[in-house]
């Protein structure tokens, strides 16, 4: 009962992240069938069947012997359809039925149709990233979205038939963009704003030019940002066109993206044009749905939105757990998902934009209407989104309705390209200064006036705000920061007395205190 | 690691033998045991009374004998007919010379018209009756050592007349998948 053997490489994707597996082969007699060891999921086992029909239809000759497969290491669980292309290029090479000439320095990723042909999987980014660390070729399907960094080791192997000519005979891929330009359904899937992004202008939006004041500030510091006001005066439109003005990713940032939305099973809108992700769950999400969870672990919106915008619109609806869960996130720049099998873990590193009304109705504050809720519904209201949560919060402005006589008037204000240029001077300016004071001038402990060169009325008007409002520590260093973010966009080198107090209007507690 | 280790060329193994229909009638003399409805259809034809149905029982008896002989006019040595062991039954263990390989073949037969097929007695070789030919294989290879690989082939009877049949041949109808 001797045989013959083979091994490829192959991996499965696990978090973010994708580990190497070889499927070993061995051919034996007796009876004929396939048998598949190494902790396969019910997925895995239908590569039984897909592989048969596959090899079959392509027209190569089936083994009439029993096929042991072997997933190494055998105490990872191995999910998904990835493993169908490795397992028949092992039995067609033990088969001697394709050359063996490269098989061992590439890495094979990809679903068998069953007439054939090769399909991608979730994670192509992860794989390609894997076979990259690992000195190998990736063998994977054409349709695979993989960035332009990693695509210059990447084989296309579009049916099994193929197979027959060397490896180093394929394809390279074709370009994502080149692709994507030409399909419609990756425009429909897009999130918002992001492929529809082009057409999106501040100067669409009228007689908000406080709140894209607040906007660029947050943008150009990465704060956090909520937006309260009643229905209709333009939240949501603003939030949809903060990508506009955000700078564009680095190709670091870029392949960071990629691989999240790759390993959730997303396309990547802005590939191409280096466009941030915005995301916008819809209030009704679960706590997997915002951090990440499920089985397999996927990535969660935060993650989605990591260098990017995470959107909450009527902010008081999400359910307490999805918006507490954001905490931690937020601090650490990373979720840590702890399952049965492991830790799991995910960049998220967005910012923060939450859209609220600031009363059940929606009309508390509005000149134009009566808000008709009690005290004690709009206490219950604001207080959903709980303390800490606001904390984190930097920015809070009041977006009132539009005045009628702007909106009918089309009075545009501030367009996308002139915030965007502000935004980008103060990033430019904020990185200056940072390289002029070490990296870590920002980030060290206390108030942080010195280090953000408060000048003496600065430090005065600082003074007397935070004892007549009783400010605590952290809400002290919040007006430092943004005061510094502000001087940012100024271009000042020290903060003077007027950034100070425009970074007290945006506290959360004079906003509810001023109305109520 | 990555290299075939050969001892033999694995395309031996390959099957050549393919599956065919074929409108079957049993030569004379090769029926093994007596016409189990030969009878029947004689005194049907005699007085014009209704043809006494077969029994089920009957009916595969006949339908293993022309499958019989199916076989060993179309390139295999039939080893055993009915071959028992505590797993159960092979209806037919036979040497496919073409492919060197032992078949183990179920026979599932049917009684229809003449005309276009419309039973396919071949679907009632189900799960279960996959997997007790698997358990049945495993004894045949304990009880026969130089038996090295077993196929499991299907053979499909419309009975339309005493001796005649469509037959369907399904070579390595199913396998054994873990």
């Amino acid at each position: 009962m001797s045989g013959e053997t083979f091994a490829v490489h192959t991996a499965v994707v696990r978090g973010a992240e994708a580990l190497p597996v070889t499927v070993e082969i061995s051919l034996s007699d007796g009876i004929p069938g396939m048998t598949v060891v190494g902790m396969p999921d019910a997925a895995v086992l239908e590569a039984r069947s897909r592989v048969r029909c596959a090899i079959a239809s392509a027209g190569y000759d089936r083994p009439r012997v029993h096929v042991t497969v072997n997933l190494a290491p055998g105490e990872l669980k191995k999910k998904g359809s990835g493993f169908d292309l490795p397992i028949a290029v092992a039995i067609l090479a033990a088969t001697q039925q394709i050359p063996l000439d490269g098989l061992d320095s590439t890495l094979f990723v990809g679903e068998l149709a069953l007439d054939g042909a090769v399909t991608s999987v979730r994670g192509m980014v992860a794989y390609a990233v894997l076979a990259k660390q690992m000195g190998l070729d990736l063998a994977c399907a054409p349709n695979a979205d993989v960035p332009e960094s990693l695509r210059d080791r990447v084989k296309v192997v579009g049916t099994l038939g193929q197979l027959r000519q060397p490896l180093a005979t394929l394809e390279g891929l074709i370009p994502y963009l080149e692709r994507v330009r030409g399909t419609a359904c990756v425009a429909l899937d897009a999130p918002v704003g992001a492929a529809g992004a082009p057409e999106l202008d501040f100067a669409d939006v009228y007689d908000q030019e406080v709140a894209k004041r607040a906007l660029v500030i947050a943008a150009a510091g990465a704060h956090g940002l909520l937006m309260v006001g009643p229905p209709g005066s333009g939240k949501s439109m603003l939030a949809k066109r903060l990508p506009t003005i955000l700078p564009p990713l680095t190709e670091a940032e870029e392949l960071q993206s990629m691989l999240l939305y790759s390993v959730a099973g997303e396309p990547f809108a802005g590939g191409g044009e280096h466009r941030r992700p915005f995301r916008a769950p819809h209030h009704s999400i679960s706590l997997v749905g915002m951090v990440g969870g499920g089985n397999p672990v996927l990535p969660g919106e935060i993650s989605l939105a990591h260098n990017g915008v995470l959107f909450l619109d009527e902010l008081p609806e999400f359910t307490p757990g999805a918006l507490q869960a954001l905490r931690q996130p937020m601090e650490d720049k990373e979720v840590r998902i702890v399952r049965a099998d492991g830790m799991y873990r995910f960049a998220s590193d967005f910012q923060l934009v939450a859209a609220a009304n600031p009363c059940p109705c929606g009309y508390l504050g509005d000149p134009g209407h009566e808000c008709r809720c009690t005290p004690a519904q709009i206490v219950k209201y604001q207080n959903r989104v709980g303390g800490p949560l606001m904390d984190r919060i930097d920015i809070v402005v009041n977006v009132a309705r539009p005045h009628e006589d702007r909106l009918i008037g089309q009075k545009a204000g501030m367009s996308s390209h002139e915030m965007g240029e502000l935004v980008q001077g103060a990033r430019e300016f904020a990185a200056w200064r940072r390289a002029r004071d070490g990296e870590d001038a920002d980030r060290k402990g206390g108030s942080g006036v010195t280090e953000a060169r408060f000048d003496e009325r600065a430090i005065a008007t600082l003074e007397g705000i935070a004892s007549r409002k009783a400010l605590g520590g952290r809400a002290i260093s919040r007006i430092v920061r943004l005061s510094r973010t502000i001087a940012d966009i100024e271009g000042c080198e020290s903060v003077g007395r007027d950034e100070v107090i425009e970074a007290c209007s945006y506290r959360a507690q004079d906003k509810v205190e001023g109305v109520l | 690691m990555y290299q075939a280790t050969t001892g033999r060329p694995a395309l031996h193994r390959m099957q050549r033998r393919s599956g065919m229909t074929e409108d079957f009638c049993c030569p004379e003399g090769m029926l093994g045991g007596p016409d189990p409805f030969s009878d029947t259809s004689s005194s049907a034809g005699d007085d014009g009374a209704p043809p006494i149905k077969p029994t089920a029982k009957q009916v595969g008896r006949l339908g293993e004998q022309i499958a019989r002989a199916f076989l060993e006019t179309h390139g295999y040595t039939v080893l055993a007919m009915n071959w028992r062991c505590h797993s159960g039954e092979a209806d037919i263990v036979a040497y496919d010379n073409l492919d060197d390989v032992t078949t183990l073949v179920e026979v599932k037969s049917r009684l229809s018209e003449i005309g276009p097929t419309t039973s396919f007695p071949e679907k009632a070789v189900d799960r279960r009756k996959q997997g007790r030919y698997q358990r049945i294989a495993l004894t045949w290879l304990a009880f026969h050592p130089q038996t090295t690989n077993v196929r499991f082939d299907v053979i499909a009877l419309n009975i339309y007349a005493p001796l005649c049949a469509k037959v369907r041949l399904v070579p390595g109808a199913f396998e054994w998948d873990e």
